[in-house]
C-alpha cells in the first residue's frame, strides 16, 4: 500500500509542476520573456493560499503572519493566483517597458532575491524563515486521514492541471498566441507591424505567474507548510529545464519535460536504495544529472523532446489568382 | 486631402557623434512610387527607421496622412497605415509562412487572452476570411507552395518575397521598402516590380530605397537623391541625369549615356 501512496504523492507533484511548466512555457516558450524569478510567484501563491486558510496567527506559539482568515480552499487558491498576477503586473510595468529581454531576465532575478530576503527577514508577513505550517487539508469533506487524503487530492489536482492545460493550448492556438510568438521571434519587427509589444509581453508574464500562483496554492494544500527553504532559485531552474527539455513553446513538451525532470529524476529518485553515507550526495548528484540532460538537449535536440507544433491551415486556392511556380 | 502623403521636415538623427541624417526634408506624393537613392552611408535606412518609428525621432518633424507621427512608437505608426520592410530579411523564422502573414493582419481586436480562451464563432469567421486573403496573396507573390514551411527554412529570394508580402498583407496606405531587390535574382526582380506597380494601382503609396537604377527607372515616378544625410535633389530620373551635382555625387559614369 505504501507504493500506492507514494505514486499518488508523485501524481500530485506532477500536476503541480506541470502547471508550473505550462505557465513558464507561456512566458518563455510563447513570448520569449525570460523570467528567472519564476518560483517566487509559486511561493506567493502558496503563502497567500496558506494564510487565507489558516486561522489567526497565535502569538503564544511565536508565529506571526498576515490575514489568517479561515477561508475555504478555493477562495484561498483564487487569491493566491490573483496575488501572484498582481505582483507580476507590478514587476512587469517596472521592467518590461524599458528593458530588452535578456535584461528583463536579470532584473527579475534580482527582484526574486529581494523578495526572498524580504519574506525571510520580515516576520510579520509569512513568519520569516520558519514559514507557515499547519495549513488545514483542503476540500477534506469526508474527514480522510493524511494517507487517504493523498489519494483523494489527486482529483482536484488533476482537474486544475487539466483546466490550465486547456487554457494554455487555447492561448497557443489563437491570434494572441501568434502575436506572442512573433514578438519572441523579433520584437522590433513585431512592433513595426503594429503589435503593442509591451502590453503583450506584460500579459504573458502575468498569465504565466497566475499559473505559478495557482500551482503554489494547490501544492500548499498538500504540503501544509511553506518556508523560504522550499523556493530557492534552484527550483526556478528545475522548471526551466523541464520546459527546455520538453520543447519550448510546446504544451505537451512542457508536460513531458515535467515528467522526465521533476518526476523521474527529482522526486522519483528519492526512494532509490542508496547507502546511508551517500544520502547527502544524492541531491548534488541529481543537480549534476539534470544539468547534463539540459546541456545534451541544447546540444543535440534544441527544440526539445516534443517540438512546438507547426500550425497547419487549410487554404483554398483562389482559381482567379495567378499561380506561378518558383 | 493634401497631395503629399508623407512630409519629412528638418529631420536630424545622430548615432553618437555621427550625423546619419542631417536636417533632411522631403515629401512623397500620394499614390506615387518614389525612389530614395544615394551612396552607401547617405542615411537612407536611418531615415526609413526614424520615419517608421523603429528608431526614436531625435529632432525634426514627420507628417503622415495629415497627422504628426514624429516620436510615436512604431506600433502606432504601423496601425496608422505606414508599414516598412527591412533591408536584411527579418521574417519571423519560427512561424510558418502563413502565420507570418496572419500575424500582421491589422485587426488586433482578437489578440488578447480573453478572446483566445473563448474562441467565438465571429473569431473563427474572421480567421477564415483572413485565410482567404492569405491564399490569394501567397499565390500572387508565388509563395503558395511553401506556405506551411517555417520562414527560416525559405531561400534568400523567398524570404525577400515574404518580407514584401508581409508588408502588403498589413494593408498599408504607404509602404517603405528598404532595398526590396537586394539579393534577388533578375527573374524575381521583374516579378517584384510587377507586384509593386500592381499594388500602386490599388492605391498604395511606395517609398523605395533602391540601388538598382534600372528598377528605379522602370517603376518609380519620382526620385529623391540623398547624400551625406540630406536631400540633394529630387525629380524624375531623366531630370536627375541632367543634374551635374547628382551625377557627380552618385550616378557617376552612368550619366554619360543620358
Amino acid at each position: 500500500m505504501v507504493w500506492v501512496y507514494y505514486l499518488a504523492n508523485l501524481g500530485v507533484f506532477f500536476c503541480g509542476y506541470a502547471i508550473l511548466a505550462l505557465g513558464l512555457n507561456i512566458q518563455f516558450g510563447y513570448a520569449g520573456v525570460l523570467n528567472f524569478a519564476y518560483i517566487t510567484f509559486w511561493a506567493i501563491g502558496a503563502y497567500v493560499t496558506g494564510v487565507f486558510m489558516l486561522g489567526p496567527a497565535s502569538p503564544i506559539l511565536g508565529e506571526t503572519y498576515i490575514l489568517g482568515l479561515h477561508f475555504p480552499f478555493l477562495v484561498g487558491l483564487l487569491a493566491g493566483g490573483i496575488t501572484a498576477g498582481l505582483v507580476a503586473t507590478a514587476m512587469g510595468t517596472l521592467i518590461l517597458r524599458r528593458l530588452r529581454s535578456d535584461f528583463v531576465g536579470i532584473a527579475l532575478f534580482a527582484l526574486s532575491f529581494a523578495l526572498y530576503d524580504l519574506v525571510g527577514n520580515f516576520t510579520p508577513l509569512f513568519n520569516g524563515w520558519d514559514g507557515i505550517l499547519g495549513v488545514p487539508l483542503p476540500l477534506n469533506f469526508f474527514g480522510l486521514d493524511a494517507e487517504q487524503f493523498i489519494l483523494y487530492y489527486l482529483i482536484p489536482s488533476g482537474i486544475l492541471a487539466g483546466i490550465l492545460y486547456w487554457v494554455a493550448s487555447r492561448l497557443s492556438k489563437s491570434p494572441y498566441g501568434r502575436a506572442l510568438r512573433a514578438i519572441r521571434e523579433d520584437e522590433v519587427v513585431a512592433a513595426a507591424f503594429g503589435k503593442n509589444t509591451y502590453l503583450l509581453r506584460l500579459s504573458a508574464l502575468v498569465i504565466g505567474c497566475v499559473f505559478a500562483g495557482l500551482s503554489g496554492g494547490l501544492m500548499i494544500g498538500f504540503l501544509t507548510a511553506m518556508a523560504p527553504a522550499a523556493w530557492t532559485n534552484a527550483e526556478t531552474f528545475v522548471v526551466w529545464t523541464a520546459v527546455i527539455v520538453g520543447g519550448m513553446g510546446s504544451n505537451r513538451g512542457a508536460v513531458l519535460g515535467t515528467f522526465v525532470i521533476v518526476i523521474l529524476l527529482t522526486e522519483g529518485t528519492r526512494l532509490l536504495p542508496v547507502p546511508l553515507e551517500l544520502q547527502n550526495q544524492l541531491p548534488a548528484l541529481r543537480g549534476i544529472v539534470i544539468g547534463l540532460i539540459l546541456i545534451a538537449v541544447l546540444y543535440w535536440r534544441r527544440r526539445g523532446l516534443i517540438p512546438e507544433e507547426r500550425p497547419q491551415y487549410r487554404l483554398v486556392p483562389d482559381k482567379g489568382a495567378t499561380v506561378r511556380s518558383q | 486631402m493634401s497631395d503629399d502623403l508623407l512630409v519629412v521636415s528638418g529631420l536630424t538623427h545622430k548615432y553618437g557623434g555621427v550625423r546619419a541624417v542631417n536636417s533632411c526634408s522631403l515629401s512623397v506624393r500620394r499614390g506615387s512610387v518614389t525612389a530614395l537613392i544615394g551612396p552607401n552611408g547617405a542615411g537612407k535606412t536611418t531615415l526609413v527607421s526614424v520615419v517608421s518609428g523603429t528608431e526614436r525621432l531625435q529632432s525634426g518633424e514627420v507628417q503622415f496622412d495629415g497627422a504628426g507621427i514624429g516620436g510615436w512608437p512604431s506600433y502606432r505608426i504601423a496601425r496608422r497605415g505606414l508599414l516598412r520592410s527591412f533591408q536584411l530579411s527579418r521574417e519571423f523564422g519560427g512561424l510558418t509562412v502563413v502565420d507570418n502573414l496572419l500575424v500582421v493582419g491589422q485587426d488586433t481586436s482578437l489578440e488578447n487572452p480573453i478572446s483566445a480562451v473563448f474562441q467565438s464563432a465571429t473569431a473563427r469567421r474572421r480567421e477564415s476570411s483572413l485565410l482567404e486573403r492569405v491564399a490569394e496573396l501567397l499565390q500572387e507573390v508565388g509563395l503558395y507552395e511553401v506556405r506551411d514551411r517555417y520562414a527560416r527554412e525559405l531561400s534568400g529570394g523567398q524570404k525577400r518575397l515574404l518580407e514584401l508580402a508581409r508588408v502588403m498583407f498589413a494593408e498599408p496606405k504607404m509602404a517603405l521598402l528598404d532595398e526590396p531587390m537586394a539579393g534577388v535574382n533578375p527573374v524575381l526582380i521583374e516579378r517584384v516590380c510587377e507586384l509593386i506597380v500592381r499594388w500602386q494601382h490599388r492605391g498604395v503609396t511606395f517609398l523605395i530605397v533602391e540601388h538598382k537604377l534600372e528598377v528605379v527607372e522602370a517603376i518609380c515616378d519620382h526620385v529623391i537623391v540623398m547624400v551625406g544625410g540630406s536631400k540633394l535633389a529630387a525629380g524624375t530620373m531623366l531630370e536627375l541625369r541632367g543634374n551635374p551635382e547628382v551625377v557627380g555625387a552618385y550616378l557617376g559614369g552612368t550619366a554619360a549615356h543620358a
